[in-house]
């Protein structure tokens, strides 16, 4: 809508923030009103073994929506840059691939780790990858997430991991997991647990870029740690220290909170480094924890 | 995250014409405000009992506190299913921890919505995860697929079998078939014998659709599939776009499940954007350049990748323009506003049964909790009647073309009007100038000599070509 100018109103409202969507509860998936994005021409890896079949399909964290509809929004929060789709066709098998190009590879990694419903699979090239026999197979390399849905056909154990070997060879990017996670120490750390929230990580509207991994130190119940991306470390740290209790321990300055169901929250400060514990019954455990953790 | 603010204008007593003259936050108008002030008309609840200072204080309309101690205050019935759900439900994309889905149950929110594809079945999960401490008849979930053509009653069904599995439970209340591109579609048979069989076997106790717009090529409207849906009598309930920018279509729905009753639920109750950037292609941000690298990198041309992020600008440009008239009625000023803000104003309207809220955090609860139950003061009200009455007239509608035909000279209306408002309202002198510039033969300039054939064209009331000569003015300066 504009505004006219008669009667001498002007119009002076400036908004300052960032646009956002703010859309919230459900939404539609598949195919939508909306213009249909144009063709991407080449824009699609070729995959070897597979023909690709239609035109390409390219979003944008804007109009993501209009595929995937409320789902894009766990996208758009991992700070989704373009998303590719394309049908590719083999043997009798036509699958729908979805190119989520992610921006970093911590993100592509913390949205495939929010959304693979089991385990991984060891994939030559890529970072991880599953396959869900019949009907889907998952993939993470370099900045890329790739998913894949069965079309027509089934896959199987066998021609999914074919599938995504092919896609791994095709895509960009590193197979190495992001280097981000080497922030979170090793003692303690149980394998495989690394993940990575870029908002409001334990519920905590204030905590933002978090990795985290779960620890389980010897005779203890397994918690999480969790360290601040540099980058956000000094912000995270002044927004909670205006919100969260403090205590000082052994000199240094300890905030912390209680979070609804799941115990104490602490974090401490080290030169431009934040990290934390999580799952805490009482203060006495958060400290020690917090110093087996990094203090 | 920034903390709420409080903005410095609690002006008290201001007449009419001051809210004219004032500018700024003061105007308004818009389609949300011809003829009432709230949607749906009046419902007899409770004025806000949120602590508040100034009444005529529009930053405090929706700057107030989090809230820990707030619960729901309004349940409402959700049509034929007979269940009272809270006025402030819970979508739960992108739900990521299960004690913030306790959270809301705890404050009373007793209704979930969520699908199969949020998330890949984590929504689900989460959800499912919290149910060891939910009464599992307190509560009410919807959850939804997209159904396929050639889908029969077996993949609906094992796509039902799965979010039971990771939902935790024996039954779903409601299973929607989501995403209906077509009023034909609503009668997919796979999906309504899966639900016959489900609902005969106690696994889903109602059925229901959703729909955000037609599919490709189908001349049809969202409003129309779910006008159609609920006058078929096979449906109980309905997810659908509500918010401030969707007034009518969804209001024309809601009317539609009211006389068959039919429960209704909101989406998108919040789709605004408060900024905008506008695309300067000889001067791009650093994140339009690595927009633009990211093709290139590709293996794309520069100017194929231009293409899209202008598309992208206007994409963006359209939310913004849309989220304005709103947010100047408000006084909002914060992203953080905007949403609660939205949320309140879907929740003014009886017939909408719940507004589905994406909580992600427990801080989000407890701003938007308080307002369950609360109607927008008696001066609220009235200031906003007040503003739709004084500018009514003299709102050019975004994108509306409806006096198009009235002007022989083509005049792109809308278009010189919105360049006017990014010289005055955004302070793009220059780039406004040069876009008007660039419409040469299109131009206002057609209006100087011309008799007034568009006199009563808009339905709104606007003076077109008065306001138009003034644009040309301001635009060329003249």
């Amino acid at each position: 809508m504009v505004l006219m100018k008669s009667r001498g109103i002007v119009l002076l409202v400036f908004f300052s923030l960032s646009l956002g969507l703010l859309s919230c509860g459900g939404s539609e998936p598949g195919d939508s009103a909306a213009e249909a994005p144009p063709a991407g021409g080449q824009d699609f890896p070729a995959v070897e073994g597979w023909t690709q079949a239609g035109e390409v399909l390219i979003y944008d964290a804007d109009n993501l929506w209009e595929y995937i509809n409320g789902a894009a929004e766990l996208f758009v929060e991992f700070g989704v840059q373009t998303t590719r789709v394309a049908d590719l066709a083999s043997g009798g098998v036509t699958v729908t691939v979805d190119l989520y190009d992610m921006g970093t590879p911590l993100s592509a990694f913390g949205v495939y780790e929010r959304e693979k419903p089991g385990d991984d699979i060891p994939i030559p090239g890529a970072m991880a990858g599953l396959v869900s026999a019949p009907y889907q197979a998952l993939l993470v390399k370099g900045s890329t997430y790739a998913k894949v849905n069965t079309l027509e056909g089934e896959l199987t154990d066998e021609s999914g991991r074919g599938l995504l070997e092919a896609l791994a060879a095709a895509l960009p990017g590193g197979a190495d997991l992001p280097p981000e996670l080497e922030l979170l120490p090793e003692a303690g750390k149980v394998a495989g647990t690394e993940g990575y929230k870029p908002l409001a990580f334990l519920g905590q509207s204030a905590l933002t870029d978090c990795i985290y991994a779960e620890y389980a130190l010897a005779g203890e119940d397994a918690w999480q740690g969790f360290v601040v991306l540099p980058a956000a470390a000094t912000s995270v740290w002044e927004e909670l220290a205006g919100a969260w209790e403090s205590l000082d321990h052994n000199g240094a300055t300890v905030l912390f909170t209680e979070v609804p169901y799941s115990g104490f929250v602490g974090i401490m400060q080290q030169g431009d480094r934040v990290f934390g514990v999580a799952e805490a019954s009482d203060q006495a455990t958060m400290l020690a924890r917090l110093e087996a953790f990094g203090g | 995250m920034s903390k709420p603010k409080r903005a410095d204008r609690e002006k008290k007593g201001v007449s009419r014409r001051d809210f004219v003259r004032t500018g700024g936050a003061m105007l308004a108008g818009g389609a949300a405000l011809a003829g009432t002030a709230t949607p749906g008309g009046a419902e007899t609840i409770p004025s806000r009992a949120v602590g508040r200072a100034a009444p005529f204080g529009r930053a405090a309309l929706f700057g107030y506190p989090p809230v820990q101690d707030a619960k729901i205050k309004a349940y409402r019935t959700l049509g034929r299913t007979g269940f009272e759900v809270s006025d402030v439900g819970m979508g739960s994309v992108p739900l990521r921890e299960t004690a913030v889905v306790r959270y809301a149950y705890d404050k009373g929110i007793n209704y979930f919505d969520t699908a199969e594809g949020y998330g890949n079945g984590a929504a689900e999960r989460a959800i499912g995860e919290a149910m060891q401490h939910m009464e599992r008849d307190k509560i009410f979930i919807n959850s939804k697929a997209r159904v396929a053509d050639d889908d029969d009653a077996e993949a609906v069904i094992r796509k039902v079998r799965g979010s039971l599995e990771r939902l935790q439970t024996d039954y779903i209340d409601s299973y929607c078939m989501h995403g209906v591109p077509s009023i034909e579609a609503l009668n997919h048979p796979g999906f309504h014998e899966a639900m016959d069989r489900l609902k005969a076997e106690g696994r889903v106790r109602f059925r229901g659709i959703s729909c955000h717009g037609a599919g490709r090529g189908v001349e049809q409207t969202a409003a129309d599939i779910l006008s159609a849906g609920a006058e078929s009598g096979r449906f109980d309930m309905m997810l659908l776009i509500y918010n401030f920018m969707n007034r009518e279509d969804g209001e024309r729905v809601m009317a539609a499940c009211k006389a068959n009753n039919v429960g209704t639920t909101a989406m998108k109750t919040s789709p605004g954007a408060i900024s905008y950037t506008p695309l300067d292609e000889e001067n791009l941000t650093e994140e339009q350049e690595s927009y633009i690298n990211r093709y290139v990198e590709r293996g794309q041309t520069r100017e194929a990748a231009m293409v899209r992020l202008r598309e992208q600008a206007e994409r963006r440009k359209d939310l913004y323009e849309n989220t304005r008239p709103f947010a100047e009625q408000y006084g909002v000023q914060t992203a953080e506003q905007l949403r609660v803000g939205s949320i309140h104003w879907v929740l003014q309207n009886p017939d909408m049964h719940t507004a589905c809220v994406a909580f992600t955090d427990f801080e989000l609860i407890d701003r938007v909790v308080p307002v369950s139950g609360t109607a927008l003061t008696a001066p609220e009200q009235e200031m906003l009647q007040e503003i739709g009455v004084a500018l009514d007239d003299q709102y050019c509608r975004h994108a509306c073309t409806e006096c198009a035909d009235a002007c022989p000279a083509m005049v792109p209306v809308s278009t010189i009007m919105r360049y006017a408002y990014y010289y005055e309202g955004q302070g793009l002198q220059k780039h406004a100038m040069s876009l008007y510039a660039g419409l040469e033969g299109a131009a206002a300039s057609a209006c100087l000599d011309c008799a007034g054939h568009c006199e009563g064209a808009c339905r709104y009331g606007i003076d077109i070509q008065s306001s138009l000569l003034q644009a040309h003015g301001l635009l060329t300066l003249a």
